[in-house]
C-alpha cells in the first residue's frame, strides 16, 4: 500500500490542506486511483465518475483528521466515497446510462486482440456486479478491488467482518450464477 | 429449506476463500467441500479476472492537472465548479425529479418566462381580434349611417321633384 511509504502520514496530509501541491499530488497518486476505480465501478457512467471522483477526493481531503492519517486515510477515503455514492443516487433516483462499452477506460495493451476481448468481458462483469444490492457491491469491490480485509470491509459497512465475509461470498456467488444465466441464454 | 441450502452454500464459499487467502492449494480446498465443486471453481474464476484486470481501468490524470491549476499554495483546496451548462442540466433533471413525485417544481428564472408568456400571448391576440372587431363593426354603422344619409337625400330630392 502506497500509504506505507509515506514519512510523516500527518504531516504530507496538513501540507496538502494548506495547499501544497506537491503533497498533493503525493496523497493523489496513493488515493485517488482507488476511489475512482470504485466509484466507476459504482456508477458505470465515465463523466459522471470523473466529476463525483474529484469531489469525494477533495471533500475527504478537507474534512479528514488526524485521527484518520493514523488509522487509515483509505478508509476514510471509502467512507467519504460510499456515502457521497448513496447520496448521488438518492438525488437522481434514475439510472445513469453506463458506457456502453469500456472504450477509453480500460487499458488494454496495443493490438492486444486478447486483451480488446478481456475488455470486454470486464466490462460484462461490471454491468453484472450493478445488479447486485448496494451492500453486495461495496462488499465484492472493497474486498477484491480495493483489496481490503473483511475486517476493514466490515467497518466500512458498519458490520461484522463475519458478515462482511458472507456478503462478500453472496455476492460474488450472485455474480456466477448472473453470468451462467447470460451464458446459457446466449448458448 | 431454499434458503437453507443457499446459506450453506454461502458458507462454503466464504471457507473457501479464507482458505485460499491462507495459501491452500485449490485441490485442497475443493476436497474439503466437494459438493460446491463448480461454485468454488467458477466463483474464484470470478475474483482472478477482478484481480488481475481492475488496475486497468483508466483512471484519468487531467483530474489531477485540473485541480493544480486551481490550487495556489498557502489557500485551502476547493472543487472545481461544473461547466454552467451541466449545472442548469442537474437541476432541470432535479425539477424533472421532483415533478414525478409531485412536489412543486422549483421557481427558477428561465422556467418562468414560458408561464409568462403562457398568459400574456393570448391577451394580447385577445385584445387583437377584439380590436378588429371593434374597427370592423365601426365600419359597418358608417356605412349603414352613410346609407342612411344616401337614403334621405334621394327621397328628398324625390319630393323636390
Amino acid at each position: 500500500m502506497a500509504e506505507n511509504d509515506f514519512k510523516n502520514i500527518k504531516e504530507v496530509f496538513e501540507k496538502a490542506k494548506r495547499g501544497d501541491r506537491e503533497s498533493f499530488s503525493e496523497i493523489y497518486e496513493a488515493y485517488f486511483k482507488p476511489v475512482y476505480r470504485y466509484v466507476y465501478l459504482r456508477i458505470g457512467n465515465r463523466a459522471e465518475s470523473d466529476d463525483l471522483a474529484q469531489d469525494i477526493f477533495i471533500n475527504t481531503l478537507n474534512s479528514i483528521d488526524s485521527a484518520s492519517y493514523d488509522s487509515s486515510p483509505l478508509i476514510y477515503f471509502y467512507n467519504v466515497a460510499r456515502k457521497s455514492i448513496s447520496d448521488w443516487k438518492r438525488k437522481r433516483r434514475r439510472v445513469m446510462p453506463s458506457d456502453e462499452n469500456t472504450g477509453d477506460y480500460f487499458n488494454p495493451g496495443p493490438g492486444d486482440a486478447d486483451e480488446n476481448l478481456k475488455g470486454e468481458e470486464f466490462d460484462n462483469l461490471r454491468e453484472t456486479i450493478k445488479e447486485l444490492s448496494d451492500d453486495e457491491q461495496d462488499a465484492v469491490i472493497f474486498k477484491f478491488v480495493g483489496n481490503l480485509s473483511s475486517e476493514d470491509t466490515g467497518s466500512l459497512l458498519g458490520i461484522s467482518a463475519h458478515s462482511a465475509r458472507r456478503l462478500e461470498a453472496r455476492g460474488l456467488i450472485s455474480i456466477r450464477d448472473i453470468l451462467k444465466k447470460q451464458y446459457e441464454q446466449q448458448s | 429449506m431454499n434458503s437453507n441450502l443457499e446459506q450453506k452454500k454461502e458458507s462454503a464459499v466464504d471457507d473457501a476463500i479464507k482458505l485460499k487467502e491462507a495459501g491452500k492449494r485449490l485441490f485442497y480446498i475443493i476436497g474439503k467441500f466437494p459438493d460446491y465443486e463448480s461454485e468454488i471453481r467458477e466463483v474464484f474464476g470470478i475474483v482472478a479476472f477482478i484481480k488481475e484486470n481492475n488496475a486497468k481501468i483508466f483512471v484519468p490524470k487531467n483530474i489531477l492537472k485540473t485541480i493544480l491549476s486551481k490550487m495556489t499554495a498557502g489557500s485551502p483546496i476547493q472543487a472545481t465548479p461544473l461547466p454552467k451548462k451541466e449545472i442548469t442540466q442537474d437541476i432541470h433533471a432535479s425539477i424533472a425529479e421532483d415533478e414525478d413525485y409531485g412536489g412543486e417544481p422549483p421557481e427558477i428564472e428561465n422556467n418562468l418566462m414560458p408561464g409568462k408568456w403562457k398568459i400574456i400571448l393570448p391577451v394580447v391576440i385577445l385584445a387583437f381580434i377584439a380590436g378588429i372587431t371593434l374597427l370592423r363593426s365601426d365600419s359597418k354603422k358608417k356605412d349603414e349611417i352613410i346609407n342612411q344619409h344616401i337614403g334621405t337625400s334621394q327621397n328628398s330630392d324625390e319630393l323636390k321633384k
